[in-house]
């Protein structure tokens, strides 16, 4: 096997668990699993790449549904297969027994452990939920179909 | 049996449910509508996430090549 130019998948890895800091600014003050939550953002916000934290401005609102959303359920740690490191909530995130009557089409996870920073942001289309339960169901967790995928 | 309802428990038997399934690039939603008497009293979604974003992590070159 020869020598070869690469991110090493470790690496990746280890990028989902705070291994490195390149910055000057050290934020972390635990060496634990932090929390993050999904909040659920209307169809005229502009949740995407741009976001850098959490914001109640267009958040939707409505019965049980309190700002800032949901803890998301995270029971496994970031692993890898082949060049890829990935991660993906170990459960199906559930607003239950909610009314958001505007329409929404957006979910942003953030870490609410660390200055309500954004993970990511996923857009389902718009809809809108009456008296009832929306559940996201999280895709398989493997190389290329988890829900974060360093490749 | 009942279903929570915007009128309160409702008996399932009393409301017509439709499933309505929508199909986009990167997501699968099947919303279940329950109606009385044409109105809308509850409306579940479940959202299947197909595609996830996903992120490129390339090494660069030395000396900008």
């Amino acid at each position: 096997m020869a020598n070869s130019t690469a991110i090493c998948t470790s690496f990746k890895v280890d990028l989902l668990q705070a291994y490195h800091n390149f910055g000057t600014t050290v934020t972390r003050g635990g060496t634990g699993a932090d929390t993050f939550k999904a909040a659920l953002y209307l169809t005229t916000g502009s949740i995407g790449a741009g976001t850098t934290a959490y914001s109640a401005t267009n958040e939707v609102s409505g019965a049980n549904y309190s700002a800032g959303g949901v803890s998301v359920t995270n029971a496994t740690a970031p692993t890898s297969s082949g060049t890829t490191a990935y991660w993906t909530p170990s459960a199906s995130i559930v607003y239950s027994t909610v009314t958001l009557s505007t329409a929404f089409d957006t979910v942003l996870i953030y870490n609410s452990t660390n200055s309500n920073h954004s993970v990511l942001s996923y857009n389902f289309g718009s809809t809108t939920v009456t008296a009832g339960t929306l559940t996201l169901t999280m895709p398989s967790n493997a190389a290329g179909t988890a829900l974060i995928n360093l490749a | 049996m009942k279903v929570f309802t915007i009128k309160g428990p409702m008996e399932l038997d009393l409301l017509s449910v439709r499933d309505v399934v929508t199909i986009c690039d990167n997501t699968r939603k099947v919303a279940s509508e329950f109606y009385l008497d044409g109105e809308l009293v509850r409306r579940d979604v479940a959202v299947s996430m197909l595609m996830p974003p996903n992120i490129l992590a390339s090494e660069g070159a030395l000396n900008g090549q």
